[in-house]
C-alpha cells in the first residue's frame, strides 16, 4: 500500500515551493488543533482515471436539479451504462462542498443513495458508495452526518467478499467515526467492533489497512478511553474482542509484514496503551516481544531503504513500548525475557541515527525509550557501556533542549547505578560535554548537568581535578543566582573545593 | 551522529543480554539538595510530548489524495462474461467482475435465489425461511436471533427481533435485509405484482424495472437469446445436485449451475426438506409465459431439463417483459 499512498497533490498544479508554503500551514494548522485537542483527520480516496477528470481540477458545482436529474437517472435509469453514468457526474459534484450541501438538503436524496447502496447492481453500489465517501470526507458535519442512515448497510457489507467495496466502507466509516461522538453513540450499539473483528480476518492487505485507519480512528475518540477499550463494556469493547490478539498479529515482522498495515494498527495500539486501561492484558498477549522485534526489524530496514517513510511507523511502536515499561506487569511476568535482549539498545539507536538524519522532532521519542529501558535495568546499562555507546549519545546534546535534558537523565541512569558504572563514564567525552551544557541558559539543562556532576563526583571522585582544571568552577558561578539551581551549584562548589 | 561500526554487527548476532556490572548505590547520591531519581515515565495521551508525532501521522493522514497521474489504471481485459448460468453480464475489468459475483452470486439461497451481503445473513435466512425444523421450534421456544453480529439474543418472532434492533441497535426500521418472511398461500404465491411484497421499501427499491403492458408472449425472446450458451446445451446431462447442495450456495466450484432454480424444480419428487405447499405441475404459475408453460411439461417427464432450463421469473418480479440485463433478484431476507 506505500506505494499507493505515495499519491500526494498534483505537481503540474503547484510548484515544489507552494507545495512546502501548503504544508507547513497545514502543519500549523494541525498543532493548533492539537494544542486545543481538536485533532481530527479524514482519509480521501478519489482516484479518477485521466481523461475523465479533464484539465487539473475537479469537476463544477452542480445545482439543485442537477442533483435531482443524476439521481433520477441513476434510479430509475434503463440502461446500465447509464445509470452508472449519472452516479459518476454526481460524485464528482459532490467534490465541492456546494454541492454537498445542496445534495443534503434535498429531500429524500439520502434515501435513494441508500437504495442505490443496497441495491443489487455491483457497480452502482460501488458508485453509490463512493458518493457516500465523498459526503463522509466533508469538513461540515452536518454533511457527514447526512450520511448516518447508511451506517448500518456499511457495517453489514464488511462481511461480504468484494475487497475493493469493503475496503470504501471502512474508509467512510472511519471518517464518520471521527465525526463526532453522535456519530459514534450511533456506530457502537449499532455493531461496529464486533462487525470490525470480523473483518480484520480478511487477506487483503488493502481492507486491512482500511480497518487500522478506521479503528485508529474509533480508539481515537475523546471517550474511547471510558466507554470503548475497556473490556466491561461488553459488546462495543474492543480488549474483550479479539481484536488486540490480531492487532498485534499485524505487528509481527517476516515477510507477511505490510508497513502501510503496520502502520495503522501500531497507532491503534498506541491509542490503547496510552489510555493506560488494561495493559498488563496486552503484555499478556505477547505486545513486548512482538513490538520489541519489530523494532529490531525497523532498525535493519532504515539502513537498507532510503525513504519509505518508516519513521511512522516508528514513532508509534516508540511510544508502545516505552508506555508498557512502565507498567509493573513487566516485573512480574514469569521467567520470561520480557525485553532483556540487547539488541533492542543497539537497534533503538540505529533508529536514533535515522531520526538525527531525517526527522529530528522524534528524537525525544527515541530518547524517552531509552530512558524506561536504563532506569531500573542494570543489564541495559551496561550495555549502553559495552557497546560505546556514550559518545553517540552525547552528540546529541546540540539538538535541542528537550533533547538534552533527555540524554543527561540517561546519563544519570547510568551513573546513578555506582562506581562500576561511572568508572567507565570518566575519563572520557563525558566531563567536557557537561562542562558545555553547564554553559547552556535553559535552567533544566543545567539542572540536570548538576545532578550527572553530583553523582560523577560520587562514584568516581578524581573527576573532581580535572573539573576543577578545566574551569569548573567559573562554570559553575554562572548560575549561583539562579533560583532553582543555586542549592545544587553551592554543594557541588563545596564538593569541588574539598576535593 | 556516528555510530560505533560494530552496532550493526550486534544488531544481526543473536538475542542476549549483558552481563549487569555490580549495582552499589550511596545513600549521599539522593541526599538534599540533589533529587535525581531514575525512573520510567509514562505519557497519557493528550500529553504535550506527543505533539510532533502527532502531527506528522495526521500529515499523512490527509495526503492521501491520491495524484492523478499514479493511479494504477485499472487493468483492462478482453470482453467476458459471467460464467454463472443465466448470468449475462459482460465486464472487461476484473475488479468489476469481482465484485459483481460477490455481490450477485456469492452468497445466494439456491433456494429463492435471493442474494445476501454476507454469509451470516444467507445463513440466517435459510434457516428462517427454508428450515421446517426451525419452523417447528419456533413455536416452543426463542428462534430468532438478532442479526448484528456479537449480538446473542434471540426471539420468538422476527418482528420481535426487529423491535430489538431498532431499540437497541438502533437499526432503521426499514433496513433491507430483515424482511419478515410473508406466509403464502399456493396460488397467491407467484402473483405478480404482490403488493404487500412490493410496497416495502419500494422508493429504493432499483431492481424493479420501469412497469410497462406485458407485451404478447410471443414478442417475448426466448431466453437463449441472452445466455451464451444454446439452448441445445442446456438440456445437454449435468450432475444431479444433492440435497446438501440445495441447502446452501456456497461461492464458487461447479456450483454454478446450480444458482438458478426454476419454480417447478421443487416439484420433483426428492429428499428436499419439505418446502410447504409448492405449485403442482398441473397448475403452473399465471405469470409464466408460453414458454415455460411448454418447459413446464416437459419438466415433468424429464427431470434432467430442469436443472438446465433457466428463467429469471420468480414471484412476478419482472411480468414477462423485456429482459433486464442481468439477474433480477431482490436482496431479501
Amino acid at each position: 500500500m506505500w506505494s499507493r499512498r505515495q499519491g500526494r497533490l498534483r505537481p503540474t498544479v503547484c510548484g515544489v515551493e507552494e507545495l512546502r508554503r501548503r504544508r507547513r500551514e497545514r502543519e500549523a494548522a494541525l498543532r493548533k488543533a492539537r494544542r486545543e485537542q481538536q485533532l481530527v483527520s479524514k482519509r480521501l480516496l478519489r482516484d479518477d482515471a485521466p481523461e475523465e477528470a479533464g484539465e487539473g481540477c475537479v469537476a463544477a458545482i452542480l445545482g439543485e436539479t442537477e442533483v435531482q436529474q443524476f439521481l433520477r437517472q441513476a434510479q430509475q435509469g434503463t440502461e446500465e451504462k447509464e445509470r452508472e453514468g449519472a452516479l459518476v457526474s454526481l460524485r464528482r459534484g459532490l467534490q465541492h462542498p456546494e454541492t454537498q450541501q445542496t445534495f443534503i438538503r434535498l429531500e429524500g436524496s439520502m434515501r435513494t443513495l441508500v437504495g442505490l447502496l443496497t441495491s443489487n447492481q455491483a457497480l452502482l453500489q460501488l458508485e453509490a458508495a463512493r458518493c457516500l465517501h465523498e459526503l463522509s470526507h466533508s469538513e461540515q458535519s452536518t454533511v457527514a452526518e447526512a450520511c448516518l442512515p447508511a451506517t448500518s448497510y456499511l457495517l453489514t457489507y464488511l462481511s461480504g467478499h468484494s475487497s475493493d467495496f469493503i475496503e470504501l466502507c471502512l474508509y467512510t466509516l472511519g471518517n464518520l467515526i471521527v465525526e463526532s461522538e453522535a456519530v459514534r453513540r450511533q456506530l457502537l450499539p449499532q455493531g461496529i467492533v464486533p462487525a470490525l473483528a470480523a473483518c480484520i480476518q480478511s487477506p487483503h492487505v488493502a481492507v486491512l489497512e482500511a480497518l487500522g485507519y478506521a479503528l485508529s480512528q474509533l480508539l481515537q475518540a475523546e471517550e474511547a478511553p471510558e466507554k470503548i477499550i475497556p473490556p466491561a463494556s461488553a459488546s462495543s469493547s474492543i480488549l474483550a474482542s479479539t481484536l488486540p490478539q490480531h492487532m498485534l498479529q499485524m505487528l509481527q515482522p517476516g515477510p507477511k509484514l505490510n508497513p502501510g498495515v503496520a502502520v495503522e494498527f501500531a497507532w491503534c495500539l498506541h491509542y490503547i496503551i496510552c489510555s493506560q486501561v488494561s495493559n498488563p492484558l496486552l503484555i499478556g498477549h505477547g505486545a513486548l516481544s512482538t513490538l520489541g522485534l519489530l523494532l529490531l526489524d525497523l532498525a535493519g530496514a532504515v539502513q537498507k531503504t532510503e525513504d519509505a517513510g518508516l519513521e511512522l511507523l516508528a514513532c508509534p511502536v516508540l511510544r508502545c513500548l516505552s508506555n508498557l515499561l512502565t507498567e509493573a506487569a513487566v516485573e512480574t511476568v514469569g521467567g520470561q525475557m520480557q525485553l532483556r535482549d540487547e539488541r533492542v539498545v543497539a537497534a533503538l539507536f540505529i533508529l536514533l541515527q535515522f531520526f538525527f538524519q531525517k526527522q529530528p522532532s522524534l528524537l525525544p521519542e527515541g530518547l524517552w525509550l531509552l530512558n524506561n529501558l536504563t532506569a531500573n535495568s542494570p543489564s541495559f546499562c551496561t550495555s549502553l557501556l559495552s557497546l560505546d555507546l556514550i559518545e553517540p549519545l552525547l552528540q546529541l546534546l546540540p539538538v535541542s533542549n528537550v533533547v538534552s535534558v533527555m540524554v543527561l537523565t540517561v546519563l544519570c541512569n547510568i551513573a546513578e547505578k555506582g562506581p562500576a558504572y561511572c568508572q567507565r563514564l570518566w575519563p572520557g567525552p563525558l566531563l567536557p560535554a557537561l562542562l558545555h551544557t553547564l554553559a547552556f541558559s535553559d535552567t533544566e539543562v543545567v539542572g540536570q548537568s548538576l545532578e550527572l556532576l553530583h553523582l560523577l563526583f560520587l562514584y568516581q571522585p578524581e573527576a573532581v581535578q580535572v573539573f576543577l582544571q578545566q574551569s569548573g568552577l567559573q562554570a559553575l558561578e554562572r548560575h549561583q543566582e539562579e533560583a532553582q539551581l543555586q542549592d545544587r551549584v553551592y554543594a557541588l562548589q563545596q564538593t569541588a573545593l574539598q576535593g | 551522529m556516528q555510530l560505533p561500526p560494530a552496532l550493526c554487527a550486534r544488531l544481526a548476532a543473536g538475542p542476549g543480554a549483558a552481563e549487569p556490572l555490580p549495582v552499589e548505590r550511596d545513600p549521599a547520591a539522593g541526599a538534599a539538595p540533589f533529587h535525581f531519581v531514575a525512573r520510567p515515565v509514562r505519557f497519557p495521551r493528550e500529553h504535550q510530548f506527543f505533539e510532533d508525532g502527532d502531527v506528522q501521522r495526521h500529515l499523512y493522514l490527509q495526503d492521501v489524495i491520491m495524484q492523478v497521474a499514479d493511479v494504477p489504471e485499472k487493468p483492462r481485459v478482453p470482453a467476458f462474461a459471467c460464467q454463472v448460468a443465466g448470468c449475462c453480464q459482460v465486464f472487461d475489468a476484473l475488479d468489476d467482475y469481482e465484485h459483481h459475483y460477490h455481490t450477485l452470486h456469492g452468497n445466494v439461497c439456491s433456494f429463492c435465489k435471493r442474494a445476501f451481503p454476507s454469509g451470516h445473513l444467507l445463513d440466517a435466512h435459510i434457516l428462517e425461511w427454508h428450515d421446517s425444523l426451525f419452523q417447528i421450534l419456533s413455536e416452543r421456544q426463542d428462534m430468532y436471533q438478532c442479526l448484528v453480529e456479537g449480538c446473542t439474543e434471540k426471539f420468538k418472532t422476527s418482528r420481535d427481533r426487529k423491535d430489538h434492533m431498532v431499540r437497541m441497535h438502533l437499526y432503521p426500521a426499514d433496513f433491507r435485509f430483515d424482511k419478515p418472511k410473508k406466509s403464502r398461500s399456493p396460488a397467491s404465491a407467484e402473483a405478480p405484482g404482490d403488493s404487500g411484497e412490493r410496497s416495502e421499501g419500494e422508493a429504493m427499491e432499483i431492481c424493479s424495472e420501469p412497469v410497462a403492458a406485458s407485451p404478447a408472449p410471443a414478442e417475448y425472446p426466448l431466453p437463449s437469446a441472452l445466455v451464451r450458451v444454446p439452448l441445445e446445451d442446456l438440456k445437454a446431462t449435468r450432475r444431479k445436485p444433492n440435497n446438501a447442495d440445495r441447502l446452501r450456495k456456497g461461492v464458487g466450484g461447479s456450483h454454478h449451475c446450480w444458482a438458478w432454480h426454476p419454480p417447478w424444480a421443487f416439484l420433483r419428487p426428492s429428499g428436499v426438506a419439505a418446502l410447504g405447499a409448492r405449485p403442482s405441475p398441473s397448475s403452473p404459475s399465471l405469470s409464466l409465459s408460453k414458454w415455460h408453460q411448454q418447459l413446464s411439461s416437459e419438466a415433468v417427464r424429464d427431470p434432467q431439463i430442469l436443472e438446465t432450463t433457466w428463467t429469471h421469473y420468480w414471484e412476478g418480479d419482472v411480468d414477462g417483459l423485456s429482459p433486464p440485463a442481468g439477474p433480477t433478484l431482490r436482496m431479501y431476507f
